[in-house]
């Protein structure tokens, strides 16, 4: 199991809101998705939409944070600086390395404030920041990365735990109630994309070890590589070679057919005798490309076995995305009719 | 008849002062007639092709000949000329170098041929030939391999010739049975002279007895030392060794001060500056500093260190945990739309096995930049450096796409871009198992640049076109590329947009203690 997934300091900032909510509901007197009589009713129903209103819209932002790098939009790219002043920085953080053996440096406090006005002297601020490790009983200042975004697995963090929370506030603020069209169509999708994205948190946690175990001697992008080549190296084979004989289209769906049925070759050269009272002429060739057409059949099966897995870890994506967005239209609909009305 | 034999024989051959001033004994002279050969060659004929490797010396004893070779623009290069009484040959036959120049019979000539076994028997055992010899071949060798150096492609022809005079050749044996080098030059010393390389090779070393570390290879017309005309002093960036008989040309700063003008000096001046700055000047000035302080744990420690302890985020291998990863691939399109080229520098192919906690890991494929790196060791044109952050370094500008470097790497990281139009960056990417996802493939349709066919930033298309324009004739695959870290950038791509936390650096110690038995 992938409990990288899970560890997150958001798991009990989560928890305690969460905590905080339930609290709230449990001591007013209210009841989920209640339409507004008294004025305690309304506050709690304004409140809970809003709140998950603007979980919604934390949670959504992932997938921008995800796609804005991919796409190059975003704006870390403008913040590259040359491998001169790289060199530079490491040299000058390097002489202060320096007096830390020396002695001269002792306090981390000193050290920082020296690190970080070398880093900003050579305008590297915003690629790198200083860090201070201890490795051997030896302190050392060394140049990490600044991350300026953070790293996606943190905003899936913030995705899985905020989307958690999103619904125990939905139903609060909706108590599932099914009575009115608009009633359906939110709280179907909310339960349709939570449930998605739960579904999807349970494969990501256990898929991959299954997948992993699932791969003998192939991994999956190694038999998707292998099995594209060497349907491609069969079909140049066949049009180059075993189509051009005498009756060459026949033998080529032949050989193709036997080699999906995984049947023998004993068995396709009596099919060829039945076929042509003989031995074929090219019988070299023939059996060359059964040999090729087995190979690629074999390794396609093993491609479609481990992409079953796949499947499994990245299928759910097909609901959860969809609906994510056609929930998103429903909800500013929901909000803009509650505003109006 | 254009070419026929005549017998040697010994008041002809002795004729010629070099021979004359040797006075072999008879022994000697009993081995040289009945070993070489006389040849009468009327004019026209091709003696020595260019690229050619000679096992055997020349002697005119009558006639001319002329030496030509072709330079870089295609053009018939006229050298001079080879007079009765001169040698040719020998410089192939001394350093086991292919010919570098063509030489034809001017007017009809008389050649005696002396087999190389024979040349080298006579010059190890007759001291005055030997000097006659090398006076000769540090004549020739010297203004071939003078220019190949940056920092004298800028003097004339002129200040060669003095240069010349004042360059001395060093020849570095090298025990290899026993494993001895020759120490050129030590780190944290001055540098003190240009060093240009004519045959052998030398591994330039981070300091220190335990430092496995490489910074650099140098090969055959490859030079180091250029810092000796800086403007400031520097000092040796680390310790030059050889790896094999070596042989080069040096000319010290003297010489330099000697033979040139001050305008030319400090035009050399502003170059050494240039090509010592970005790379061996800093680190040199680094351990100048050391040194001056005397640090107790030396130079050699910590610029080690310095190389080892992943300054920015390197000096470790990529790990994926294969009981984290999706295979959502975000790893892979990330470093496509990081890298202009959209060519990946990370494959998910490598090695595989169990960790401590018996859940499968694989070793990315990205580079390790090893202690010894043999593409480095591979590449026989200078494109491959280490710099001071400890990454081993392209320089794009010394790559000729060989292609050497991609076999000799360990872990199969090298890629070659590939500038023809028939095979685009997509295609490579495919290889490499990157799919698109269906938002990608939506941003194309939509005419945004999807991560996989990335296309270079408008103000670079320009310098793009142009390399494609001078790859048309497909002389060269490309160039070669491999993980750079994301250099200049504040992120590692991969790991900082994996979701699941599945890929990330580790300490190659560890990842050595990570692989038991188990491994597949």
């Amino acid at each position: 199991m992938n409990t990288r997934l899970f560890k997150s300091w958001w798991a009990p900032a989560t928890a305690l809101l969460c905590g905080l909510m339930l609290w709230w509901f449990l001591t007013s007197p209210t009841m989920a998705g209640r339409s507004p009589g008294w004025r305690n009713d309304r506050f709690f129903l304004l409140t809970t939409g809003w709140v998950a209103a603007a979980l919604f819209l934390v949670v959504t932002l992932y997938s921008l944070r995800k796609y804005i790098h991919r796409f190059r939009w975003s704006p870390e790219y403008r913040l590259r600086v040359t491998p001169a002043a790289l060199e530079e920085v490491t040299t000058r953080i390097s002489k202060i390395q320096q007096e830390i053996f020396a002695g001269r440096l002792t306090k981390d406090a000193d050290v920082m404030k020296r690190a970080k006005s070398a880093i900003k002297a050579t305008g590297t601020d915003k690629v790198v920041r200083a860090q201070i490790l201890v490795e051997e009983g030896q302190k050392q200042v060394t140049l990490q990365p600044t991350e300026p975004l953070g790293r996606v697995s943190v905003w899936m963090h913030v995705h899985i735990y905020l989307g958690l929370m999103s619904a125990l506030v939905v139903f609060l603020h909706g108590g599932l109630h099914w009575n009115s069209p608009m009633a359906i169509g939110l709280n179907g999708l909310c339960v349709l994309v939570m449930g998605s994205g739960i579904f999807g948190i349970l494969t990501w946690a256990f898929g991959p070890n299954w997948l992993a175990a699932a791969e003998e001697d192939l991994s999956i992008e190694e038999a998707y590589v292998l099995h594209k080549t060497l349907r491609r190296q069969y079909q140049q084979y066949l049009s180059t070679t075993i189509q051009p004989l005498d009756g060459g289209k026949k033998l080529a769906k032949m050989v193709t057919r036997a080699a999906r049925k995984l049947e023998s070759r004993v068995k396709v050269q009596g099919d060829l005798l039945a076929l042509y009272g003989q031995a074929p002429e090219s019988e070299q060739e023939v059996s060359d490309a059964f040999v090729l057409a087995r190979q690629a059949s074999v390794l396609e099966s093993e491609y479609a076995r481990l992409r079953k897995y796949k499947w499994l870890l990245s299928g759910w994506r097909w609901v959860h995305l969809p609906g994510t967005i056609v929930l998103s239209v429903l909800v500013v609909m929901h909000a803009f009719s509650v505003w109006w009305y | 008849m254009k070419r026929f034999f005549e017998e040697p024989r010994r008041d002809v051959i002795e004729a010629h002062p070099v021979m004359a001033a040797a006075k072999f004994n008879d022994k000697l002279w009993g081995g040289i007639l009945r070993n070489s050969q006389v040849e009468v060659i009327v004019s026209g004929e091709l003696l020595v092709a260019l690229g050619e490797y000679v096992n055997r010396v020349g002697l005119v004893l009558g006639g001319r000949l002329a030496t030509r070779r072709v330079d870089a623009d295609g053009e018939d290069v006229f050298l001079g000329h080879i007079q009765k009484g001169e040698f040719f040959g020998e410089l192939g036959v001394i350093s086991n170098l292919p010919a570098e120049s063509r030489v034809t019979v001017e007017h009809d000539a008389t050649i005696c041929w002396l087999p190389e076994a024979l040349f080298r028997a006579l010059r190890d055992k007759n001291k005055p030939f030997k000097a006659a010899i090398d006076e000769v071949y540090r004549s020739r060798v010297l203004g071939l391999l003078l220019r190949s150096s940056p920092l004298l492609k800028v003097l004339t022809l002129d200040q060669l010739e003095a240069l010349k005079e004042k360059a001395t050749v060093e020849v570095h044996e090298h025990d290899k049975r026993g494993g001895k080098h020759s120490v050129i030059a030590k780190a944290g010393d001055p540098i003190d002279r240009l060093c240009l390389v004519r045959s052998g090779a030398i591994e330039c070393r981070l300091p220190g007895e335990t430092s496995q570390r490489v910074l650099g290879f140098f090969n055959s017309n490859s030079s180091f030392g250029e810092g000796v005309l800086a403007t400031s002093e520097q000092v040796w960036n680390g310790e030059y060794r050889t790896l094999a008989r070596t042989e080069m040309i040096t000319i010290s700063r003297e010489a330099f001060e000697e033979c040139l003008d001050s305008e030319t000096l400090d035009m050399l001046n502003v170059l050494a500056d240039d090509l010592a700055g970005a790379e061996e000047g800093r680190s040199s000035r680094f351990l100048s500093t050391l040194g001056k302080q005397g640090a107790e744990r030396g130079p050699g420690i910590i610029a080690g260190l310095e190389a080892g302890s992943e300054p920015v985020k390197g000096g470790k291998a990529l790990v994926i945990h294969l009981g984290r990863c999706t295979r959502c691939n975000a790893c892979v399109e990330s470093c496509v739309a990081v890298h202009e080229d959209g060519i990946p520098r990370i494959s998910k192919a490598g090695f595989r096995g169990k960790d401590k906690e018996k859940s499968s890991v694989i070793l990315a494929s990205a580079c390790y930049n090893c202690d010894l790196p043999d593409c480095m060791a591979a590449c026989n044109f200078g494109a491959i450096r280490r710099d001071m952050t400890g990454d081993i370094k392209f320089l794009w500008e010394n790559c000729t796409g060989c292609t050497l470097c991609v076999p000799a790497c360990p872990y199969d990281v090298i890629r070659m871009t590939h500038p023809q139009d028939d095979f685009s960056a997509t295609d490579v990417a495919k290889d490499a198992g990157v799919r698109q996802s269906w938002l990608g493939k939506l941003a194309g349709l939509m005419g945004k640049k999807s991560p996989v066919a990335a296309e270079p930033v408008e103000e670079e298309a320009a310098e793009v076109e142009e390399m494609r324009a001078a790859y048309s004739d497909q002389v060269v695959r490309g160039k070669a590329v491999k993980c750079d870290r994301c250099e200049g950038l504040p992120f590692e791509a991969c790991v900082y947009n994996c979701p699941c936390g599945a890929i990330e650096r580790r300490d190659p110690g560890d990842i050595f203690a990570l692989f038991n038995s188990s491994t597949k």
